[in-house]
């Protein structure tokens, strides 16, 4: 589906002191694809965009852009658009008065700067706020601005972190939907975030990380056939993570997802197997509050990459 | 558009839009030039008369006429004199309701027209600084004044002394003629040494040939002072904006364009510059407005303005190299920019500080704008000024370049 490769980062390797925030992580993005790099806080996904938009120096590994390095060659800069997690504009402006700013650093002027102004403020659905100071938008107009401006030079390659954070689910949806359609006029997007539904709605590749370190790769298909063709049986109670390991070490026909604080989740082969894993539990005297059966999903994926779930 | 001009252009446009700091700092050092320079200014000030009480024990023919000394002519301006006993007046200067008392003894007259030395006391209030100075000084110039009469007129006075001090229905006409011609002389003779004055004071003023030589005013000599250290405000504010942008994030967006760093600090550092200049120039023309001040040569003022703006853009550039967060920066500006004013004169004369101080004052900005644009003001040229000025910007843009590119 996908032929052209825009960006290539090779074992990227980032240390904090003696704390590793990346370690040797590498992915592609190739032309219209949405790569999704899901992880808890702490994983190392702002980090990477940090370090791909060359204010974190220190780390080792290449990133090329077409085969260029990125770090080397600026003008590559301007194929490229980024979206940080803050609000990256000025305030004090108006939302086209931004626009007209970072539209010039790229290298866009006269009528040209203008119209693609104009289009990107009605892609935004901004264009009849466009001469009001930025500090009397809303959350998710400020949100909608951020993306506008990372958009706006029409860039081939999107860097987006964590561009939904703090917004309500309207502007959310929004916000996605932007996305998608860039996507589908060719530009290729990395996207971080730890919204498993952003992901599992937007994103044709997943790279699941944690801890610095890419822990699955692939297609949403793709990454739930790692969990197995099984039914997965959350089961919440009230016991100790100790004394639940050792309740479910001594019989092995089920497969130990996560055993968390009052959760623990189970992947059977059948559901037919259920009470039996009911049974050990009562006769261990474990008091049993809620039992629910799922699907294979992300957060299941996540669960046994990791054993944690993503909103730790 | 070049990304050095479109960074400055942004810097300026964002002021611009949200100005309210801006122009605080504009007006703020105009508003305290007005009221410094009203307040001071030679033109209104009316000195207060100064309340001199007198415990005249005498009350004879002498202290009669030292005491209408006091309410004579311009004399009658200076002091307000009131006649009390003397414990009467120990209490008013305790309670701060008069300047000085001058105790004139009993006897006073009596003893001087014998030509005996006397003895007059002056009661200062402690509490008051200048003004039982000047009473203390006219009190002097009077006693000196008696004295020469006195000593001059001694054989007339000896002579006329029984009649002064007895009924004057008892005097002869004839008795009196000899001393009056013995008098007359004396007076010929005075006036023969004193018309035309030997020495003669006139009062002017330093002129230099060539040179459009214009007496400074009060608003004149505050006002170099007062907009170098709001300049210093409104650069540290703009400047603030190096550490700002990398805390909202618009740095790395800025960064992640074609732009290469050097092209960005120069932006900001000529942005601020801009800033710092146009405000400048608005102080420049509301005082010239406001207080009528009068540039002799406008084209020293121009090069002046330049390079203290040029050194601040600079030096801010420089000090928020050196720090990390906004916080740090302002702990770290604000007591620098009140050192620069206290001892580079804007807060008060230089000529008011101690040697060591006024030898540091030579490493301020300040100091060197105010001589300058006074300098200016007259119409010399501020060589000295200008060097020192360039000198100091170029060095502080050198290290601040060096810092921000080893941090960007």
């Amino acid at each position: 589906m996908y032929s052209e490769i825009l960006l290539e980062v090779k074992g990227i390797s980032k240390n904090y002191d003696t704390v590793a925030a990346l370690s040797d992580f590498s992915v592609t993005v190739e032309k219209g694809e949405i790569v999704g790099l899901l992880g808890p806080n702490g994983a190392g996904k702002t980090t990477l965009i940090s370090i791909l938009s060359g204010t974190l120096p220190g780390f080792s590994g290449s990133v090329h852009f077409h085969g260029s390095d990125l770090f080397r060659d600026r003008m590559v800069r301007n194929r490229i658009g980024i979206v940080p997690q803050e609000m990256a504009f000025y305030e004090e402006l108006t939302a086209a008065d931004n626009l007209a700013f970072f539209g010039r650093l790229h290298g866009l002027e006269g009528a040209d700067l203008k119209r693609r102004i104009a289009a990107m403020l009605e892609v935004v659905e901004l264009d009849s706020r466009s001469r009001e100071k930025v500090k009397q938008f809303s959350g998710g107009m400020k949100r909608r601005l951020n993306l506008a401006i990372g958009m706006l030079h029409q860039p081939e390659l999107l860097l987006l972190d964590e561009p939904t954070v703090g917004i309500d689910v309207q502007a959310k949806v929004r916000i996605l939907d932007i996305i998608r359609r860039a996507g589908s006029e060719g530009t290729g997007v990395i996207f971080t975030t730890h919204q498993l539904a952003e992901v599992e709605e937007l994103c044709s590749r997943i790279v699941v990380m944690d801890h610095g370190k890419v822990l699955a790769s692939g297609t949403l298909p793709e990454l739930v056939r790692v969990v197995g063709e099984k039914e997965i049986v959350s089961i919440e109670g009230e016991f100790s993570i100790l004394r639940m390991q050792e309740i479910l070490a001594a019989d092995r026909f089920y497969e130990i997802l996560a055993i968390l604080d009052d959760r623990v989740e189970l992947a059977l082969e059948r559901s037919d197997m259920i009470p039996r894993v009911l049974e050990i539990l009562l006769r261990q005297g474990i008091h049993v509050r809620d039992l629910k059966i799922k699907s294979p999903n992300l957060e299941t994926l996540f669960l046994k990459l990791t054993g944690r779930s993503l909103r730790d | 558009m070049n990304p050095v001009w479109t960074i400055t252009r942004n810097d300026f446009h964002r002021r611009l839009r949200a100005p309210a700091g801006l122009i605080l700092f504009i007006l703020i050092p105009v508003i305290m030039t007005g009221l410094i320079g009203t307040v001071f200014s030679p033109k209104k000030t009316v000195l207060p008369r100064i309340p001199i009480l007198v415990a005249d024990q005498d009350g004879g023919f002498v202290s009669r006429f030292l005491l209408q000394a006091f309410s004579a002519g311009e004399s009658r301006k200076m002091f307000v004199v009131e006649t009390v006993p003397e414990p009467e007046g120990i209490k008013r200067l305790a309670a701060d309701r008069a300047s000085a008392l001058l105790v004139i003894p009993e006897g006073f007259s009596d003893r001087l027209l014998k030509i005996q030395s006397v003895r007059l006391r002056l009661v200062k209030n402690p509490s008051q600084q200048h003004l039982p100075i000047i009473a203390e000084e006219f009190v002097n110039t009077l006693s000196l004044g008696l004295s020469a009469i006195f000593w001059v007129f001694q054989d007339e006075i000896q002579a006329f002394r029984p009649f002064l001090v007895q009924d004057f229905s008892l005097i002869s006409a004839a008795s009196l003629t000899p001393f009056l011609e013995k008098a007359r002389v004396k007076f010929i003779a005075v006036r023969s040494l004193l018309d035309p004055l030997l020495i003669d004071l006139k009062k002017e003023a330093v002129k230099k040939p060539g040179l459009r030589y214009r007496e400074l005013s009060i608003f004149a000599w505050l006002f170099p002072g007062m907009a170098v250290m709001f300049l210093l405000f409104i650069m540290q504010s703009v400047l603030e904006d190096l550490l700002l942008e990398k805390e909202r994030g618009t740095l790395r967006r800025i960064l992640f364009s074609a732009i290469a760093p050097r092209q960005y600090i120069l932006g900001k550092v000529i942005g601020g510059f801009l800033v710092g200049f146009f405000g400048f120039w608005v102080m420049i023309f509301a005082c010239a407005f406001l207080f009528s001040l009068r540039f002799a040569r406008w084209d020293y003022i121009l090069l002046l303005v330049t390079v203290v703006c040029a050194f601040a853009a600079a030096f801010f550039a420089m000090t928020h190299a050196l720090v990390r967060t906004r916080r740090h920066a302002s702990m770290v500006n604000t007591p620098v920019i009140l050192v620069f004013s206290v001892l580079g004169g804007s807060m008060l004369p230089i000529e008011q500080l101690g040697k060591g101080m006024q030898a540091l004052s030579r490493f301020t900005p300040n100091y060197w704008f105010i001589t300058g644009t006074h300098q200016a003001m007259r119409g010399t040229f501020p060589g000295p000024a200008l060097l020192v000025l360039t000198v100091f910007a170029a060095v502080c843009f050198a290290v601040a370049f060096f810092l921000l590119k080893k941090r960007l």
